[in-house]
């Protein structure tokens, strides 16, 4: 249980600036999920493209 | 915290003329008024300038969020309506006006600044206003309401938006692990390699050794240790005579693979249509059950409006029959919930088609990819490649064929009918094809280096695309693993901070509640998130009634005791969650309270909600003045809210203020609205001295004594100064006044009389003298002549300090 009561901006903002520490969790789609919300473009077809474009890049040897 | 120091309004809903409230170092204030006074209008001015909308006159005639009918009806055309709030940061000052551009309404704030636009911003997800018609709203909401609610207040609707983008993309990353069937076509590559060298390899070093095994005849002295070696293999033993005989051969052999995983396409072709074809069957045998999907629209209306008591009769509200409302409600939750399952099984018949329609995709594709193979572009086998045509035309139909079942435009065959693809063909073709290959092979069967050379290439090409297929694989559930993570991190930081918010806003509530309905058989009120399959899905509010822990409120509680708890939780919010405003607005909202609760709701608010700006209208008189006395040195501004035909609302100005502003008129000779000032100025003298006297007036019922006129007033304190002898009684200010109110009378209706600033002057000198006559002028007194001081020894009656003082004979 948490002390504090935060708003949900708090919880995505906390959320994505611990996203890279989850244990377990590619550092890449982590970058990319911060990035994509950023940019106001977070929806499942840009997230599904950008990981179908980090696999690209990984097969390609660009890792 | 942000608070207002003054507001002022012009031209909005009631209120026609500026009017103003000054609120001095933040005050609360308290406002009465009749009904229809224009208490409302300035609620709906405030509601406009921070949410840009009147949700109660917002309705499908008025539409514009309610907006125009905000504008006063009275108002010219050119002129702008307008609030103007003054905030304790004096950056955030703005005037926020409504007028005409080409004949629409349109709106504007005069501070453009980026702290102003955060700061409206910002205050859109807080709860600043309450009115009676919105007490009972939280309360009768659904379960999924009360969430989707709360999820508001709190700014969860993104939060939840972002779970559900987490969510879809776990499952499409499941489903394209699934549809690209990667562990097959791995099998596939696998196969190749056992049959070329007669052994299986998982891994570099196994590779390597079985590569320095297949060429060991060869007798070179490469060592095969990594695949620049083999390379070198390749190249040391390739001839140029051989070049095209090997390329056709390593075309065979890929079109062999590539046809023997069509084979696992259509066979998952079959599995998934058989599978659309159960669910079809299903919700066929049940069609009609499925077409009351359309009705969940409607039910659901139904019970919002039943939960919402927007219809209270003991009736069916569409068919109108005789019908028990708890239990129609009841029964309205039970259809609806089994229509939601009905809509699960629809959305499952859904999902499996698009499977089927991606792998019949897919094996045109692959198809297409056979067909430009090079073993294909010669001549003996272009009968194998019109029946590959044949066969991709087939795959086309059976793919349009489903576009008709999937957009029901055909009718659903069954697997049988459905699955024509003629299987066993690409089962000969891939026979002719193997037969071709073993023919090349056997032609060759001396030559041991193209026999070396040829297998290599094939078991090159095969553990290279093993490799690359696993490292897709790894990635693909890689990214799975990762996805899930996040979503189930996600997931439980917005239940921690939901359960979190909802025991910080339960605790509030069940004291607030508490306080206000004591030694009553209610306790421990809390708000309950509810679970569907790890999922959030609503909000219950349940408490302890007589010892039972019970649920919903409005099956166990009085009208006025929802009332309580919907004030309760509106209070709960504003404490727990406004954090940049620190005032709230109350219209009206304690109508339905008996006594006790509006006494105890006064001192809830005034012992929990000190630090707060209240603004508390009422139009209630008996609980106004009760609070007005409790308020006394409490920081409080106590007001009135008036309205007449000529000025519409407006909130009455102390006496001093009107005084001020009288003369400020005069000073800068302006006629305008100066009259009928004077004239409420004399009014409410007159009520003063009158009530201190003791001066007795016709009997009027209630309000209708604030009413009185100047001309009775005038004649009854007069007849009152002779009936007792007072050496005033014949002073030649009555009779002037009574000829001046003319004036004030005149300008504050509709007239062609025009007055000038002189006439004005006057009568205020008039209005002036007659408070001097019972004003006290000492400064340590400044207290009106009263019978309070009333001396029966002495027959007279005097100011405070007796400086002032008349006969009185009684």
């Amino acid at each position: 249980m948490i002390d504090k009561i935060k708003s949900g901006q708090e919880i995505i903002g906390e959320f994505l600036n611990e996203i890279g520490n989850i244990e377990g969790v590619d550092k890449d789609i982590a970058n990319t999920i911060v990035k994509l919300y950023r940019e106001g473009k977070l929806s499942k077809t840009h997230l599904t493209n950008e990981l179908a474009s980090i696999r690209e890049d990984e097969l390609n040897g660009k890792d | 915290m942000v608070k207002i120091e003054n507001l002022e309004i012009k031209g909005l809903r009631g209120i026609k003329k500026s009017s103003g409230i000054p609120l001095d170092e933040s005050k609360s204030i308290l406002i009465y008024g009749d009904n229809g006074s224009g208490k409302s209008s300035i609620t709906d001015a405030l509601e406009w300038f921070y949410y840009d909308r009147v949700d109660h006159l917002s309705s499908e005639e008025i539409g514009r969020k309610g907006i125009d009918a905000l504008r006063n009806i009275f108002l010219d055309n050119d002129k702008d309506a307008y609030i103007d709030l003054k905030f304790s940061n004096s950056k955030l000052d703005s005037r926020k006006k409504l007028f005409y551009k080409h004949s629409k309404l349109s709106s504007e704030y005069s501070n453009t600044t980026n702290e102003f636009n955060d700061y409206i911003r910002d205050t859109l997800n807080e709860n600043l206003i309450l009115r009676y018609k919105d007490l009972l709203k939280f309360i009768l909401f659904s379960k999924k309401e009360k969430l989707e609610e709360i999820s508001q207040i709190i700014g969860f609707t993104e939060v939840t938006k972002i779970k559900g983008i987490f969510k879809k993309t776990v499952n499409s990353l499941r489903k394209d692990i699934k549809i690209k069937n990667l562990d097959g076509l791995i099998s596939n590559k696998q196969a190749i390699i056992l049959e070329q060298i007669g052994q299986n390899v998982n891994n570099d070093e196994q590779y390597f050794k079985a590569i320095a095994e297949l060429i060991k005849p060869l007798k070179l002295s490469i060592e095969v240790k990594d695949d620049k070696s083999i390379e070198e293999i390749l190249e040391f033993i390739k001839r140029p005579q051989d070049e095209e005989v090997m390329r056709l051969k390593i075309s065979y052999e890929k079109t062999i693979e590539k046809l023997s995983g069509l084979e696992k396409f259509v066979g998952d072709i079959i599995f998934n249509y058989k599978n659309y074809h159960q669910k079809y069957q299903k919700i066929s045998e049940n069609i009609n059950k499925f077409k009351k999907i359309k009705l969940e629209t409607l039910l659901s209306e139904g019970l919002s409006i039943l939960e919402k008591k927007f219809f209270e009769d003991e009736k069916c509200p569409l068919c109108l029959q005789a019908k028990n409302r708890e239990e129609l409600i009841s029964e309205l939750r039970e259809r609806i919930n089994e229509l939601k399952d009905v809509k699960k099984e629809k959305q499952g018949l859904k999902e499996s088609g698009e499977t089927t329609h991606k792998i019949i995709e897919n094996i045109i594709s692959e198809v297409e990819t056979i067909l430009l193979e090079k073993c294909l572009s010669i001549e003996e086998n272009s009968e194998i490649k019109n029946e590959l045509e044949r066969f991709k035309k087939e795959t086309l139909d059976l793919l349009n064929e489903f576009k008709g079942i999937l957009g029901e435009k055909r009718e659903v065959k069954t697997p049988e009918e459905f699955v024509c693809l003629n299987i066993t063909e690409i089962q000969k073709i891939i026979d002719m094809l193997k037969e071709k290959v073993k023919k090349m092979s056997i032609a060759r069967k001396d030559d041991l280096k193209f026999s070396i050379n040829s297998k290599l290439l094939l078991v090159k090409q095969a553990y290279t695309e093993v490799k690359s297929l696993k490292k897709e694989m790894a990635h693909l559930k890689q990214q799975l693993r990762s996805m899930e993570l996040i979503y189930n991190e996600f997931a439980k930081k917005q239940k921690d901070n939901l359960a979190s918010f909802l025991t910080a806003i339960s605790k509030d509530i069940n004291d607030f509640y508490l306080h206000m309905n004591r030694s009553e058989e209610v306790d421990e009120i809390e708000l309950i998130p509810l679970d569907k399959d790890d999922e959030l899905v609503g909000i219950t509010i349940q408490f302890k009634f007589h010892g039972e822990i019970v649920s919903p409120p409005d099956k166990y509680l009085s009208e006025s005791h929802l009332n309580c708890l919907g004030i309760c939780l509106f209070l709960s919010s504003v404490k727990t969650y406004n954090t940049i405003n620190k005032f709230f607005i109350l219209d009206d909202v304690i109508s339905s309270f008996d006594k006790n609760h509006r006494l105890r709701f006064t001192n809830l608010l005034i012992e929990k909600f000190s630090d707060y700006q209240i603004f508390l209208f009422t139009h209630e008189r008996d609980w106004f003045e009760y609070v007005a006395n409790t308020v006394k040195g409490r920081n409080w501004v106590v007001n009135k809210m008036i309205w007449d035909y000529e000025n519409g609302a407006e909130v009455e100005p102390s006496l001093f203020a009107l005084k001020n502003r009288i003369e400020n008129k005069i000073r800068n000779s302006d006629p305008s609205e100066l009259g009928n000032m004077i004239r409420k100025y004399l009014e409410r003298l007159l009520k003063e001295i009158c009530f201190n006297l003791e001066v007795k007036l016709k009997f009027l019922y209630n309000d209708q004594n604030e009413n009185r006129m100047i001309g009775e007033l005038l004649s009854e304190l007069k007849g009152k100064l002779r009936k007792r002898n007072c050496e005033v009684k014949d002073h030649e200010v009555f009779s002037r006044l009574e000829a001046s109110t003319f004036i004030g009378n005149k300008t504050s209706h509709d007239s062609s009389f025009s007055e000038s600033i002189s006439d004005l002057k006057v009568f205020y000198d008039d209005v002036l003298k007659l408070e001097k006559l019972f004003l006290c002028s000492e400064d340590n007194c400044g207290k009106n002549v009263s019978k309070k001081y009333y001396d029966p020894v002495e027959k007279v009656i005097r100011c405070k300090c007796g400086n002032l003082r008349y006969n009185w004979e009684e």
